[in-house]
């Protein structure tokens, strides 16, 4: 099966459900998102506005030679580029950080601040993402955009189908609930209204 | 959401009235909006910022374990400059670790012309640039450079880690910038960006620092597109000579501004502070600063500096570029005029030093100009003078090391460069003077005319006239020596090491035939003979022969001259023990016995007083050496450089032993300098082209080739470059310089059976025929009167097997290889010989424990195609090129 063809029946599959189709998908997927991933983090590191909308649209142009104009298809593309994108980097961290990684203690470490530190972080996210998924695919999704693949919140809400204060608000709730699983301690007090 | 955000940016304690004035009457949305503000306030941006940026890999163009170009394995990132990203890397093809400099992501893929001209930069203290590369990536075609990879940390690395340097080190360091970078500006290459941050410091292996500047002509780079400009300032501002702000190019004086900083960094561990802060101190850039910024800005306050630094420093920073130092010599010049005195003569205990061999200076140095003074031989007029030629000899000997910068060309060189009038010492040799003595022998009178006369102005400096009688030879040799220390006031030297008037004659003509060439001392050994009879007290003549002896004992392997030499220098060391002939050549005897260990520990010794001995160096650098201490003879080699910086000959003997090392990029650098100290030197530029073919850069290799043809036509050299045009299979080039190598030397076998092969290639089989039977005659004749020389053997063999005498060849070539195994040439041979009678099996197992820079020549000889498609060939090469 041509490239083409068989990324739309990988997409089709992924967004019915099958996981199992996403190896075949990162692999075909993978050229263009590397070249993708260091525009946006040019574009993060340089405070430039650079469309990554745009930036997808070409991957997804390219990649699916054109073909497929429905949007839905789009969108779906745009999902599984984020969770491709996440997997690039995630594998990546984790050569780099060779320690087991366990939750950090306490708030404080989750600032921004050495690279090394937000590896990890990134590390621990992206263990309890597939917990986040089942309970809140959306949520998910939003947070793969968003900190993985550095999306504004305008263009998640956009490839997201969502109103912008929609997705604001979930992304919020989504970092709560990564943040009080990440930090036990400090948070074992709270009531967990968005976990239900 | 926005309600959150503008309640987060309230003040804290106004943040409670805001959101009820906000939500009004809206109690539910008062709760979430407080409790998510709550949230976010503890969370502390957790999330906010995409981890995207942490990513550097992103960035890269290769990653750590990729292959580019086919032969470079990429290692770990060690740095990122404003280029690009710098990675360490191997060198597959030629087995070395590099250090590969990327042009980064974005930023066009290209380098400038600077980088192309600051690869023909070759010197000790300058990051050696290889070569320029490009690769495919999936960012597209990507240019790199690779460059010596060193080892170490940078200069502002250590200060910021350690503090300012002590006085002594920052001395050393400073000596060592000003010399790479005299040699860039000597060649017309400007750093541009020179800063602490492009100073690598690494160690050397005897503990000492080596100091290596980095990113030569890259500030180029930084500067071609405006991002760049901006990027440039933020980093180097404080380097920047004030010209730069007003627009005008680097140059060799913007160099020296920078380097003056980098001093008073050293010392004091910061930048000298602006006398007064220009007004735009943060935001300054070439677009803000106005083109006639008020120089009060750019004076810097130097008073933290003692008295002697600040001179240094301020020399460097002044204002005006014309007003700086000319060159960087000049600023180790302000540096030296200070230098304490030398330590090594403190360490001589008071009472050896009174019957120290040798000759020592004692006392504190005299400043002065580097100097290379060549003694031009002695013309005699009228009779014959024997002693003439020695007495050039032992008056060499006599004043090198007279002091730091002060270089003898003994009359050898000169001899052996066809050097004799001033001009010529000045083109071939860089000599700054010479010393030319004209003798008329009147029978037994003898009427001396002398002088010293500078290379460049044909000045006289000091003149000689005078009578002598010629069997007090040595009383002239006395005033020869005076009218070099009148002319540049040197201090009188203490000889301890006597010798009678009367042996003087017979001693200088007995050691200027000894260092003749290795065959020499046959001729020597009578005059030596001679002065030892005559002066039975001195240790002098006992030394030289001690030398002699031992010159044929390793050249005729005969246990006869070895007792000899023994005895010899049992005398010697009864007269003085503790004297650096004696001790070079008791070494020299321990060295051919084996015992390295203490024939380091007596050149250890002769190096201690006569420091300034480029043979008493080389000879422990080679000691160490046979110890496989390759760390230790590196720092001695490197000893031998500094004993006489400006004399090439150390510069060949390290970049030999580099070669022998396999480690081109050292020996290249090392030849490089030959060339350049030595410009007119053919040796010089032979050494580097056989490099470069070794290397594989034929077309470079047949350029330094060239030159050096150019300048000497010898039999080696053409043969040389005939290989080389023979390796790139142009036959006809090949065979007229194998042709022309037979025309200016005597027959040889192999010459003929080289010509014999590139008419073979030609087509013209009459006159390979004619040329195979003439080297099967030359060869069957070296081998019935050498039987057991297994070379020769192995050249006739391959006559024969051109000459379809398959029988007799195999014989022959078997019989070689008998005798000599181990004998690199004669396996070599082997396998042209079986390979031309299509014995391919024998060709393998000839190969099979071959070493590998064998293997690896012959697969690229043009003559072996079908060996080199052999799959057991193959596997033999393959075997070797994966890394240990």
């Amino acid at each position: 099966m041509e490239p083409a063809g068989e990324i739309t029946r990988l997409l089709h599959a992924w967004s019915a459900g099958d996981r199992s189709v996403e190896d075949r998908l990162f692999r075909l997927v993978l050229p263009d998102l590397r070249n993708l991933a260091r525009a946006l983090m040019r574009r993060e590191r340089r405070d430039h506005t650079l469309q990554a909308s745009a930036l997808l649209n070409e991957a997804y142009v390219r990649l699916l030679a054109g073909r497929q104009r429905d949007w839905e298809g789009r969108r779906h593309f745009y999902a599984v580029a984020a969770r491709i994108m996440r997997r690039l980097l995630i594998d990546h961290a984790r050569a780099r950080t060779k320690s087991a990684m366990i939750p950090i203690q306490g708030s404080r470490d989750f600032l921004p601040g050495a690279s090394g530190k937000d590896l990890e972080t990134a590390v621990a996210v992206d263990s309890l993402l597939d917990e986040l998924q089942l309970r809140h695919p959306d949520w998910c999704s939003i947070v793969e955009l968003k900190y993985f693949m550095g999306l504004t919140d305008e263009e998640t809400a956009e490839v997201s189908g969502l109103p912008l204060r929609t997705m604001q608000r979930q992304f919020s709730d989504a970092r709560r609930w990564l943040f009080e699983r990440l930090n036990p301690t400090t948070c074992e007090t709270q009531s967990n209204a968005t976990n239900a | 959401m926005t309600l959150v955000a503008a309640a987060l940016a309230q003040e804290p304690g106004t943040c409670e009235g805001f959101l009820h004035a906000e939500c009004g009457e809206d109690p539910d949305l008062y709760a979430e909006v407080t409790e998510r503000v709550e949230w976010e306030r503890r969370m502390a941006g957790f999330l906010s910022r995409s981890v995207i940026t942490s990513f550097e890999f992103l960035d890269r163009p290769f990653e750590p374990g990729d292959l580019i170009a086919d032969r470079f394995r990429i290692g770990d990132e060690i740095g990122r400059g404003g280029m690009g990203v710098v990675y360490e890397a191997f060198d597959e093809k030629l087995n070395r670790r590099v250090a590969i400099k990327s042009a980064q992501a974005g930023y066009d893929h290209w380098l400038p012309p600077e980088v192309r001209a600051a690869r023909e930069v070759s010197h000790f203290n300058v990051c050696k640039v290889h070569d320029l590369h490009s690769a495919r990536t999936d960012l597209g075609e990507v240019e790199f450079l690779t460059m010596e990879f060193i080892e170490g940390e940078t200069l502002s690395a250590r200060i910021h880690r350690a503090g300012p340097l002590p006085a002594e080190q920052a001395r050393d360091i400073a000596r060592q910038i000003c010399a790479g970078l005299g040699q860039a500006h000597r060649q017309g290459v400007i750093h541009g960006d020179l800063k602490c941050g492009n100073i690598i410091l690494t160690h050397t292996p005897e503990g000492g620092t080596r100091a290596v500047i980095t990113d030569f002509g890259l500030a180029a780079l930084s500067v071609a597109g405006e991002q760049r400009v901006l990027n440039r300032l933020a980093g180097s501002l404080d380097y920047m000579a004030p010209e730069l702000f007003a627009r005008a190019p680097v140059s060799a004086a913007s160099d020296l501004y920078a380097l003056g900083i980098i001093i008073h960094v050293m010392l004091t561990g910061r930048v000298p502070d602006p006398v007064e802060e220009p007004p735009l101190a943060e935001s300054a850039s070439t677009e803000t600063l106005p083109q006639d910024a008020p120089a009060r800005y750019f004076r810097r306050r130097v008073g933290e500096l003692g008295t002697p630094w600040k001179r240094v420093v301020c020399g460097c920073l002044k204002l005006r570029p014309e007003d700086r130092f000319g060159s960087a010599e000049e600023v180790i010049r302000q540096i030296d005029s200070y230098r304490p005195r030398r330590k090594w003569l403190m360490t001589i205990p008071a009472a050896a030093a009174v019957i120290l061999g040798s000759v020592l200076w004692l006392g504190r140095e005299m400043p002065g100009p580097p100097v290379r003074l060549a003694i031009l031989p002695v013309t005699v007029e009228g009779a014959p003078l024997p002693t003439a030629e020695g007495l050039g000899v032992e008056l060499a000997d006599r004043l090198s090391g007279a002091r730091r910068g002060f270089i003898v060309i003994p009359p050898s060189e000169s001899r052996r460069n066809r050097v004799d009038t001033p001009e010529k010492a000045k083109s071939v040799l860089a000599a700054t003077h010479v010393l030319r003595t004209r003798v008329q022998n009147g029978g037994g009178s003898l009427a001396v005319q002398a002088s010293v006369v500078d290379t460049s102005s044909g000045v006289p400096l000091q003149e000689l006239r005078g009578t002598y009688a010629a069997k007090d030879i040595a009383v002239l040799a006395k005033a020869l020596t005076a009218t070099v220390t009148g002319a540049f006031r040197l201090r009188a030297r203490v000889p301890m090491d006597v010798l009678a008037a009367a042996a003087y004659p017979a001693y200088v003509q007995g050691l200027n035939l000894l260092r003749r060439d290795e065959s020499s001392a046959d001729e020597a050994i009578p005059f030596l003979q001679q002065a030892a009879q005559l002066d039975s007290l001195s240790a002098l003549p006992y030394a030289a022969l001690a030398e002699a002896y031992l010159q044929k004992a390793r050249r005729n392997f005969g246990s006869e001259w070895m007792d000899r030499a023994s005895q010899a220098l049992t005398k010697a060391q009864s007269l003085n023990p503790d004297s650096a002939p004696v001790l070079l050549a008791a070494g020299y005897l321990k060295q051919l016995h084996g015992l390295y260990d203490e024939a380091a520990r007596d050149y250890a010794r002769a190096v201690e007083i006569a420091p300034e001995s480029v043979d008493a160096w080389n000879r422990l650098a080679l000691a160490y050496a046979s110890l496989n201490r390759a760390d230790q003879a590196i720092a001695t080699y490197q000893r031998a450089l500094q004993a006489q910086p400006d004399y090439y000959l150390p510069y060949i003997d390290f970049g030999r032993f580099y070669q022998r090392r396999l480690q081109f990029a050292e020996a290249e650098q090392l030849f490089r300098r030959v060339t350049v100290i030595a410009p007119g030197l053919a040796l010089g530029h032979m050494l580097l082209g056989l490099l470069l073919q070794q290397e594989n850069r034929l077309p470079e290799a047949e350029q330094a080739m060239l030159t050096s043809v150019r300048l000497q036509e010898t039999v080696p050299a053409l043969v040389d470059l005939g290989v080389l045009c023979y390796q790139e299979e142009r036959y006809a080039d090949a065979a007229q310089y194998f042709a022309r190598s037979l025309s200016v030397g005597p027959p040889r076998a192999v010459g003929y059976s080289d010509l014999g092969d590139a008419y073979r290639h030609l087509g013209r089989f009459e006159d390979a025929a004619t040329n195979y039977r003439a080297a099967e005659a030359l060869a069957k004749s070296d081998v019935t009167q050498n039987p057991s020389d297994p070379f020769a053997r192995s050249v006739h063999a391959y006559a024969l097997a051109y000459l379809r005498q398959g029988d007799l060849a195999n014989y022959e070539i078997a019989q070689a290889l008998v005798m000599g195994r181990d004998d690199a040439r004669v396996r070599r041979q082997a396998v042209f010989v079986l390979e031309a009678l299509q014995e391919r099996e024998q060709t393998l197992a000839v190969l099979r424990d071959a070493p590998f820079a064998l293997i690896e020549e012959l697969n690229r000889h043009p003559e072996l195609r079908s060996l080199q498609q052999d799959s057991h060939f193959q596997e033999l090469l393959n075997i070797r090129t994966v890394k240990p």
